[in-house]
């Protein structure tokens, strides 16, 4: 073949080739958005402080275990082995425990995120009004996670004046965010001391006092006198026992919650939004529920409901120790109209508990016989929360 | 077309001849290979311009002059022959298939190659080793099949999932895949289903494969560049061919059977097992109590003595739930196919029909497909092909594909209590299930039902076109798209929807894959011994997948099963994601009179998926080859007929990482409040590179005594570089890791494959064929100089990585465990080695020790054919060693019922500890803490629960006859087989599982079964 006529085929190629090469391989996710731009305008950071809320909803914190396993942990109760959970918390073996741990400061992350850049100024459609809102909210958030770490990775400031308790820090404190990649690898956050935590913990709670209102947007959501309320434990645990007082007080005039007297003490479990609560976390949408599985109603009841104890429900993996039922007064009663009759004691309706005048005596009742683990006397105090869809039962 | 032509021919030869005839002579062409007449081959008188081309019969009259005494008999890619006619009248001649033209073709990279300048390591299957094998997927017959290719299914759902690995496992996070190419059409091979397994793979017809040729080393697959670093299989599927249409019939029908039944402990063995679980744990009223834990406690218990409680125990009934559960499906398989076409154009058309259902009901596999070849020469310089795959499937889902669901059968059907019944007396279904399963998994499997469809289309349509002639332009388009429908209906009558009056879900997902390829080649031939050639190449490459989800709750009625009479949608989802690659690549090769063989290739590939500073890559290998058999000194051996050298050395990619895996990103997350919530998902990665697989690959094909021993050893030097692993960051700053091109693996290895002729003597042969593997995979390198991932000390320097389960799981690593020793005599509990060699009943973290992996480091395959005039048996085995694996079901069975109320093996059972002084690895039985004795670790902790997974299974086992072709001529048929086949008839393994053979937990997961086929294949 002629010279030329390879020249001319091989550039030919090569423009072909080259010229494609050049070709944009740009592609862009389209649920997703890149950081830098998300959280430049309300409705996006309004999101962003929405995810903040969420987290507290994961079984590691709210979800479950910090009333699930914090029971377990303790001597309030025993495992029914029904499902196998709780066995390892039960027996106090080593590393099973609390693991909130990734989710609260993934939590905290979002919320420094959150507070820098709102800090940077410049949110398109947010007034005075609304930068406000949101550190308080914010920062309420923040303090409250901080404290449920602080809690659970350190010893509690009262207790440290114990003979033989030697103060061993804190918990890692960041206050800044991290989005970037250099910060999320090279930033090694030391331990704070107990007393920093509690003060950082303390401030950011007088902050959401000062930024909030008292009603702030409902219970679910954080509100000055959900700050207050938080404040008040917290310095109840630092043993600042006049600021409790003061902080309770305060959280007690305010219009969130509302004390329930004897009589009505055991409805108000029942209701979806407890009249007390002055801060509540909300499992609004089924699929938001942690399941069957390791929601808290499962692991307090097999029940799924009362009005027909008979029905499968949960796994019913905990339940209380006999000190609590002689605290009150609770022993299996039937209550079947004749015991005699063809599968009356079978009936997982003809049984309920005798209870002393404890009205918190209510939170208890027999569950069933669905699992064959025997029909055991059970808290119910979670049995109204909107966190039991069912997923599919496993092991 | 071919017909008018051929007789055009011969009446132009009639004419020819027709003053000239003397003497007239018949006969007939017929090939050796096959014995079937050759239609259109040319008879000559030689030193004559007379001659004929035969006819539809290969029958041929001539008019043969006087003097004349000799034919000239030629056909396209047959061996000419001269035949003398002497004194006959009627000359029949049969010729040869020519070696040298019809030399074996290997497809490699973006074109073909004889066999004899391959100078990479590349594997080769032929399409008629896996033909008639009930198996939905080629993958899953590939298995044994070559060196290096290690197969192993994943569970026996009928079209699910493949593990396949080529040469190791050589990344971590990344994809272990390999890069699937049909004609051209790199296919995407993700599964995507969400009630069962869909393998994508199962789209084609094994039927209509004719060839399978895997990629091995680097430098072969460098070409492929940043998607070949696993290997690349590439199938050719069947083209036309130019000649009468060849039709062909082919089914088979047979049945799925079970493998195995666990045998587990009967209602009084049970019982006895448990009161003594609970004797051993110093209960009181053990008898009552293990009545209870069966749900069997009669109601006046306390009236009853022990003794009488005893005997209500003893004589508890036994139900087989896994011989009602699991038992023998049907299976049938029908095709039709024809081939044909002229010199100009040619076709392949098949459709075909098949159906099999698990020993699971209602689980199964239906499909139909079609498919469409067509070559097609415009003029000399333009020819354009299209090859077009339609497929449509429906699966029937089973309850999960795995897991410890209590109403998975797979799961349930061993281990619930055997004192329950299936049915009440009236035939109803038993609804009052004793133990913690308290289901009726049989109820639940008749009501509830799930469907999973999968349409795929895979085309193809290409134009190739002579610039002169020896360059060629080619222009080829594909499409890969597969759309995935699928929808599950948990029945209101079943535990897990009577609590939501039934739950519907739903999902679509549609994933469209566009490639485009535009190559040049040019060769050229100097002083008729350098042979030179040249292929330039642009590749670009666009995948988009969405798909839509919903899910409902609150039904009318079990009759109401779709999502529009749910009462509360539960929710709606949907997705989007997509990526693009593009790359320019160039191929040179050069050889001396084929003695010598150089080749070197570049590919320079990017890829959204990576970071910005890192989205291209280069990809270079180069190899070497050296055919000693042209050599003088071997030319004519008669013992070494064939030896080559080869050697190379290439670098290829491996692109399996998320598609926005390098970007920072917000996403939809975190809903509160019935508000919309986002959160950041990922950090920007702008460093975020391609894994990189370089191999120094050294290999010898041999052929000996005139090639009835050929055969070929490689011995490779894999490395992982730039290997991606996720470093931790400290959760402190709000993220669990971020991945970095920081470690490096490596396997390393030795295949050897070898065939042989062992016998073929006249009408009886014995063939064999036989490869074995094996390879040594480890971690050389990790980052910060760690030893081992602080997230999984499994991963650690000089361990095995293991093999990850399904595309998009890490490697699980190797068992880092503490060593288990069995129990102590004296007591009965579970004792376990601490690091100083002491025994322990709670070892600590520091205890642990390495023992092995699942990935097998020795495996292959067996084939065995003999013939016998018509008969043929075929006999193929596979085998693996050295896995060590855990069986998530056995697990579960392994607690021998001390946990949780599940039945147990009789096999673990009978070895529990029951008195001092018994030696064995199964603890004494307790109930109390869970059956878990007080200070000490599980009884399943540790190593107790590794197992061997080694074994050698008779995989498939072929009888056939062929019928003659003479018989079957009158008949009009021109080919005729019966045959008689069975897959997984034997295996031979000590396991205590279903089957050694599974991919990931191993709970919940329908094992392989064996399948037994009756078949027939007519030509006609």
């Amino acid at each position: 073949m002629k010279i030329r006529n390879w020249i001319y085929i091989l550039s030919a190629s090569v423009l072909l080739s080259g010229g494609l090469v050049s070709c944009s391989l740009d592609v862009d996710p389209r649920q997703s958005i890149d950081a830098d731009i998300a959280l430049d305008t309300q409705e996006g950071v309004n999101a962003a402080i929405n995810s903040v809320y969420a987290r507290l909803r994961a079984q590691a914190n709210y979800g479950r275990d910090l009333l699930g396993v914090s029971d377990a942990l303790a001597d309030v109760g025993r495992t029914t082995n029904n499902s196998g959970r709780f066995i390892g918390e039960n027996n106090n073996q080593p590393n099973a425990h609390f693991g909130h741990w990734a989710n609260s400061y993934f939590a905290i992350n979002e919320a420094n995120i959150l507070l820098d850049r709102i800090a940077a100024g410049n949110i398109q459609g947010a007034n005075q009004g609304t930068l406000d809102r949101w550190e308080g909210e914010l920062k309420f958030l923040r303090a409250l996670y901080y404290f449920d770490l602080v809690k659970a990775y350190s010893y509690i400031p009262t207790a440290i004046h114990l003979p033989g308790v030697v103060d061993e820090g804190g918990i890692p404190m960041p206050l800044e965010g991290s989005i970037t990649s250099d910060v999320a690898v090279n930033r090694l956050t030391p331990r704070s001391t107990i007393d920093e935590n509690y003060d950082q913990i303390m401030s950011d709670l007088n902050d959401a006092i000062r930024l909030l209102t008292p009603g702030g947007r409902g219970v679910q959501f954080a509100s000055g006198n959900a700050a207050q309320a938080l404040l008040a434990r917290v310095a109840l645990y630092r043993g600042e026992y006049q600021t409790a007082v003061e902080a309770a007080t305060g959280a007690l005039a305010g219009p969130v919650g509302t004390v329930l007297n004897a009589n009505n003490y055991a409805a108000g479990w029942r209701t979806a939004v407890h009249p007390e609560s002055v801060f509540e976390v909300r499992f609004q949408l089924s699929e938001e529920a942690l399941g069957v599985n390791v929601s808290k109603q499962s692991s307090f009841t097999v029940l799924l409901n009362l009005e027909n104890k008979n029905a499968q429900g949960g796994w019913g993996d905990f339940i209380p120790q006999q000190k609590i039922l002689d605290l009150f007064g609770l022993e299996q009663l039937f209550i079947g109209p004749d015991p005699d009759a063809e599968g009356a004691l079978a009936n997982n309706n003809n049984w309920d508990v005798t209870r002393n005048e404890d009205v918190r005596a209510f939170q208890y009742t027999t569950g069933n016989t669905v699992r064959n683990a025997g029909r055991q006397i059970e808290s119910i105090k979670f049995l109204a929360k909107n966190d039991f869809p069912w997923v599919i039962t496993r092991l | 077309m071919k017909k008018v032509l051929l007789i055009g021919v011969a009446l132009l030869f009639c004419t020819l001849t027709a003053w000239a005839q003397n003497r007239v002579v018949t006969g007939i062409v017929i090939s050796s290979e096959d014995m079937l007449p050759i239609p259109g081959a040319s008879v000559i008188v030689k030193g004559t311009q007379i001659g004929t081309a035969t006819d539809l019969d290969g029958a041929f009259t001539l008019n043969v002059p006087e003097g004349s005494n000799v034919l000239q008999v030629s056909f396209i890619g047959m061996t000419s022959r001269e035949v003398t006619i002497g004194n006959r009248s009627k000359v029949d001649v049969t010729l040869d298939p020519d070696v040298e033209t019809m030399e074996e073709v290997i497809v490699t990279g973006y074109g073909v190659q004889r066999k004899r300048e391959v100078t990479g390591a590349v594997s080769s299957v032929k399409g008629e080793l896996i033909e008639n094998l009930p198996m939905q997927s080629f993958d899953r017959a590939l298995q044994g099949r070559a060196a290096g290719v290690q197969v192993r299914s994943a569970n026996g759902l009928p079209g699910g999932a493949v593990n396949i690995r080529i040469r190791g496992v050589g990344s971590v996070t990344a994809g272990n895949e390999p890069l699937f190419i049909v004609d051209g059409v790199q296919l995407n091979n993700t599964d995507n289903a969400s009630f069962t397994q869909a393998n994508p793979l199962a789209f084609l017809n094994n039927n209509d494969i004719e060839s399978i040729e895997i990629l091995k080393d680097a430098a072969s697959a460098a070409i492929y560049g940043s998607q070949a670093a696993n290997g690349v299989v590439i199938i050719t599927t069947k083209k036309g061919k130019a000649g009468k249409a060849q039709f062909e019939f082919n089914a088979f029908v047979g049945e799925t059977q079970p493998m195995r039944f666990l045998d587990v402990l009967s209602g009084p063995e049970w019982f006895n097992m448990r009161r003594q679980a609970h004797i051993n744990s110093g209960m009181t009223i053990p008898e009552a109590r293990s009545l209870n834990d069966m749900g069997a406690l009669p109601a006046n218990w306390q009236e009853l003595s022990p003794e009488q409680l005893l005997q209500i125990g003893n004589e508890l009934p036994t139900f087989d739930w896994q011989r009602e559960l699991i038992g023998r499906g049907q299976l049938q398989n029908y095709e039709l196919s024809v081939r044909g076409g002229d010199d100009r154009t040619t076709f392949a058309l098949s459709g075909s029909y098949n159906y099999q259902e698990s020993t699971f009901r209602p689980v199964d596999f239906e499909r139909g497909t079609f498919r469409a070849s067509i070559q097609h020469k415009a003029n000399e310089r333009l020819s354009l092909e299209t090859n077009i795959n339609l497929s449509t499937v429906q699966q029937q889902t089973p309850f999960a594909v795995d897991g410890a669901f209590l109403g998975n059968p797979a799961f349930s059907a061993s281990a619930i209590l055997p004192h329950n019944p299936i049915f009440n007396d009236d035939g109803s279904f038993n609804e009052v299930i004793g133990g913690v399963l308290g289901q009726n998994i049989a109820l639940v499997n008749a009501f509830n039902t799930g469907l999973q469809r999968t349409n795929t289309v895979i085309g193809n349509i290409a134009a190739n076109y002579k610039l002169a002639d020896n360059i060629t332009f080619r222009s080829f388009y594909s499409i890969d798209y597969r759309f995935l429908q699928g929808e599950q209906f948990r029945d209101p009558r079943t535990p897990d929807g009577a609590g939501v009056q039934g739950r519907a879900s739903a999902q679509t997902d549609w994933r469209t894959r566009f490639l485009t390829t535009q190559t040049v080649n040019w060769n050229k031939t100097y002083n008729g011994v350098h042979n030179v050639s040249a292929q330039l190449g642009y590749e670009f490459v666009s995948e988009t997948r969405e798909g839509l989800s919903g899910e409902g709750i609150g039904f009318p009625t079990f009759q109401f099963r779709t999502i529009q009479s749910a009462a509360t949608p539960e929710f709606v989802t949907s997705f989007w994601t997509g990526y693009r690659r593009q790359g320019s690549f160039v191929n040179a090769r050069y050889n001396y009179r084929e003695k010598y063989l150089f080749t070197a290739t570049a590919r320079f590939d990017g890829s959204s998926r990576f970071g910005a500073n890192t989205q291209y890559g280069l990809f270079p290998s180069v190899q070497a080859g050296w055919n000693l058999d042209r050599e003088g000194f071997l030319e004519g051996n008669e013992r070494i007929s064939a030896l080559k050298l080869r050697a190379s050395w290439g670098r290829a990619g491996n692109d399996q990482i998320g598609n926005f895996a390098a970007r920072g990103l917000f996403g939809g997350a975190g809903n509160y409040s019935g508000q919309a919530g986002i959160r950041p998902t990922s950090l920007a990665n702008l460093d975020l590179g391609w894994e990189i697989n370089e191999t120094v690959n050294l290999g010898i094909d041999y052929g000996f005594f005139g090639n009835r021993v050929t055969g070929s050893i490689d011995l490779f030097n894999q490395r992982t570089l730039d290997l991606l692993l996720n470093q931790p960051v400290l959760w402190t700053n709000g993220f669990g890791s971020i991945a970095g091109n920081v470690g490096e693996l490596r396997n390393r290895g030795i295949e050897f494959e070898v065939s042989t002729v062992n016998v073929d003597r006249g009408n009886f042969s014995w063939r064999s064929s036989f490869n074995f593997t094996v390879i040594q995979n480890e971690i050389v390198r990790l980052f910060d100089d760690l030893q081992f991932l602080p997230s999984n000390p499994g991963i650690a320097v000089g361990q095995p990585v293991g093999n990850p389960a399904f595309p998009g799981a890490p490697a699980p690593g190797s068992f880092f465990v503490a060593e288990y020793i069995g129990v102590n005599p004296a007591t009965g509990r579970p004792m376990w080695l601490d690091r100083f060699g002491n025994r322990t009943y709670l070892p600590i973290a520091d205890d642990r020790v390495y023992l092995g992996s699942n990935l097998a480091p020795m495996f292959g395959g067996l084939n065995n054919t003999f013939t016998f005039k018509g008969f043929e048996l075929t006999a193929f085995f596979t085998y693996e060693m050295g896995a060590v694996v855990t069986d998530g079901q056995y697990n579960f069975l392994r607690e021998n019922g001390t946990r949780l109320t599940l039945n147990a093996l009789r096999s673990v059972n009978d070895r529990a500890w029951t008195q001092p002084g018994d030696l064995t690895d199964i603890p004494r039985n307790i109930t109390a803490n869970g059956g878990q004795e007080v200070r000490s670790q599980g009884r399943n902790f540790g190593s107790a629960t590794l197992l061997n997974a080694d074994f050698i299974r008779l995989a498939q086992l072929t009888f056939a006859y062929n019928f003659k072709p003479s018989t079957l001529r009158g008949i009009g048929l021109t080919r005729a087989r019966v045959f008689a086949q069975g897959v997984n008839l034997l295996t031979i393994a000590d396991f205590p599982g279903y089957d050694p053979e599974f991919v990931g937990a191993g709970t919940g997961q329908l094992p392989l079964t064996r399948n037994v086929t009756l078949g027939v294949q007519i030509g006609f």
